[in-house]
């Protein structure tokens, strides 16, 4: 019997392991998927960024048959995905940025379905104009810099024009340069652009220490390419069949960059000096190819601090519809580790960010039943992200 | 740890069951020869049979955000009753005492499972395009059940009624996911499967390896009826497989509720030998 009795009490002991420790917990990981059951609405979602309130404010454009320019929507979550509010735009089309964070607030640049004029709208419930940005038309792309906002677009009413713009959080501008080209079928890529209409060319804009500005667009030599606002270097790009896709810059003037070939693969260079006083070719820059990455997905360059280490990360969409996330060591360039989301439904990349509390939020278009595109949001524990940054768990 | 634990456990029963066994050994020679040896029995045999399982629910979860705009739609699973039988084997040991108690440990391998289904619908202006989905999920849980029970004997003969009842746990070894999609597309009419329909796959990380039961039950050939006390989805990993959620689908906290119905084979192990190895019946 004393045996009996000790057995019983093995029992309770071991089942009170990982029965107590079962418990629903603040940091656990959570996946959601925004669902409204119309079949005629497709989201792509842009950004994503953790409020103070430690909730998600999502930016994602829309596309249905009310319109030929993706609409703006947004939408507000607690911490835990469960929405807040939403709100989709009749007026306001084509998001050009990411999340603008201006202290507590958040802002975007988009344009304006019938005037395709650019706005810097605040990204809450009523999207609220802060302001239309005069003498600038076709946004396709802006980020936050260190003096406000630099905003990339594009004017073929003021004899055929890239017009690279710098503006302060409040939408005045600062400064403006342009650049003058006279070739007719870039408006169609530009229009087509906006549109998401077919291949998606990868503008984008960016700086590189304080006030060194560069961007990807087309400038005067008949192709897309990385140009050096205040300096006279570029990348020019094959046409507008190969080209930049992605860069960021690193430590003592090196960028990590991704770049698309003529047949659509991507291909990637961990550490690489720019001269920015030379004009290279997107031929001279070999690399990596990303055999697994989908021709032509977008590719997001992310900082982050996994595992008390400077990392940077790039996500992109596979060729089998998953959602890639690789780290690499911000300072030696090398390898960490990767992980993969989705494959239930393709998934394709939309951003990420580091969460405050050292997770990662990965925000994702997912095509339920095979079919809608919706906005999925995945949210990581810390220690699944410093796993992703070369972190070994103890079992 | 965990496995620590659990190794150290098994051949904890091991040793138990040895010593059991052991009592075989132990012969007399007459039921007064003094000692307490005539008071109790030992028995040990065989026992198979199957269960029918279905779960018992919790908190519930859900992948889809409904949105403010949505319009009326309830994501809620539709859970199904009892499932395809299961199955279970082992050993089952009897200690027994004072005539009408004895104390029932039967370790056995069991396979249970429960299922449920998701329904989906997207719908748009156009009454031509709607689209139904209907997911249906079935979980095979495969468990080591360590069970031990109090046995009261109604009366005394060669056909023993009795009412049982104790407490078991349960160690899972494995988990698999089966997904069965069915769609209806009101544009074609048509009933066909929608594509990326799931293989079936190992899920043993969305649970815990956990489960302790109450049981109890009657018979002679006894029906035993069981249920967990404890919820037995995994908090933590409820969203870890985005092979699963990114379909719409993730765990509600489960319970398993559980009938088995078991035949036994049971040999004594205590003998009087100088009666022809009678058996001792206390």
């Amino acid at each position: 019997m004393k045996q009996i009795a000790s057995f019983i009490y093995l029992l309770f002991l071991m089942s009170a392991c990982d029965i107590s420790k079962n418990k629903a917990m603040p940091e656990n990981p959570f996946t959601v998927i925004f669902e409204n059951n119309n079949n005629g609405n497709d989201y792509y979602p842009l950004d994503i960024k953790q409020t103070a309130d430690k909730g998600f404010l999502i930016l994602a454009e829309m596309q249905n048959t009310s319109s030929n320019f993706p609409l703006v929507y947004i939408i507000k979550t607690d911490e835990k995905g469960k929405v807040l509010w939403e709100k989709q735009s009749e007026n306001l089309v084509s998001p050009a940025s990411q999340l603008i964070e201006n202290g507590t607030d958040f802002a975007f640049i988009c344009m304006n379905n019938t005037s395709f004029t650019t706005q810097l709208t605040k990204a809450d419930e009523n999207l609220s104009l802060i302001s239309e940005i005069s003498g600038i038309v076709y946004p396709l792309a802006a980020q936050k810099v260190s003096a406000g906002i630099a905003l990339l677009s594009y004017d073929f009413a003021d004899g055929s024009q890239t017009k690279f713009t710098v503006l302060n959080l409040a939408g005045n501008i600062i400064s403006t340069k342009k650049y003058d080209f006279s070739e007719d079928v870039k408006e169609r890529i530009i229009v087509n652009y906006l549109q998401r209409r077919g291949k998606r060319l990868p503008f984008f804009v960016g700086e590189n220490g304080s006030g060194n500005y560069y961007f990807n667009g087309i400038t005067d030599d008949f192709s897309l390419s990385l140009n050096f606002v205040s300096q006279t270097g570029k990348i020019t790009g094959v046409r507008y069949e190969s080209g930049l896709n992605s860069v960021l810059p690193l430590a003592n003037g090196k960028f990590a960059i991704s770049l698309f070939d003529v047949a659509g693969n991507t291909r990637f260079l961990s550490q690489e000096t720019i001269e920015q006083t030379q004009v290279k070719s997107v031929k001279d820059l070999t690399g990596t190819t990303l055999q697994e990455i989908q021709n032509f997905s977008p590719i997001i360059f992310k900082k982050a601090v996994l595992n008390a280490k400077n990392v940077y990360l790039i996500a992109a969409t596979t060729k089998n519809g998953q959602t890639s996330i690789s780290c690499y060591d911000e300072n030696s360039g090398n390898f960490i580790g990767s992980t993969y989301f989705g494959a239930g439904t393709k998934t394709e990349i939309g951003n990420l960010t580091q969460t405050a509390d050292g997770g990662l939020a990965i925000l994702v278009k997912n095509y339920v039943a095979g079919r809608f595109g919706r906005i999925m949001l995945y949210k990581t524990t810390k220690d699944q992200a410093d796993q992703l940054g070369g972190k070994v768990l103890d079992n | 740890m965990k496995k620590l634990i659990f190794a150290f456990l098994f051949v904890y029963s091991i040793s138990h069951a040895q010593f059991i066994f052991g009592g075989g050994g132990n012969k007399h020679t007459s039921t007064n020869d003094g000692t307490n040896y005539s008071k109790s029995q030992f028995w040990l045999g065989i026992k198979g049979g199957v269960n029918l399982s279905w779960a018992s629910v919790g908190d519930k979860y859900q992948v889809f955000q409904p949105l403010p705009n949505a319009t009326t739609f309830s994501y809620d699973k539709v859970y199904d009753g009892i499932q395809f039988p299961g199955f279970q084997s082992g050993i089952q040991v009897i200690y027994n005492f004072r005539s009408f108690f004895s104390i029932v440990f039967e370790p056995a391998y069991s396979i249970q499972s429960f299922a449920y289904r998701n329904n989906f619908k997207w719908s748009s202006t156009n009454p031509q395009s709607g689209i139904t989905l209907e997911q249906k999920n079935t979980y095979s849980f495969q468990y080591l059940d360590f069970p031990l029970y109090l046995r009261i004997d109604l009366f005394k003969g060669n056909i023993r009624p009795y009412v049982m009842g104790g407490m078991m746990y349960s160690y899972l070894t494995r988990v698999s996911r089966k997904s069965e999609y069915t769609s209806s597309d009101d544009i074609t009419g048509a009933q066909n499967v929608i594509e990326n329909p799931l293989p079936e796959m190992s899920v043993t990380n969305l649970f815990i390896r956990s489960n302790f039961w109450y049981a109890f039950g009657a018979g002679v050939s006894y029906d035993m009826y069981r249920a967990s006390l404890n919820n037995i989805t995994s908090e933590a990993n409820r969203f870890s497989n985005q092979k699963i959620n990114s379909t719409g689908d993730v765990l509600d906290n489960i319970k398993l509720k559980n009938i088995e119905i078991s035949l036994y084979c049971v040999f004594p192990m205590k003998f009087i030998t100088s009666t022809n190895y009678k058996r001792v019946n206390p």
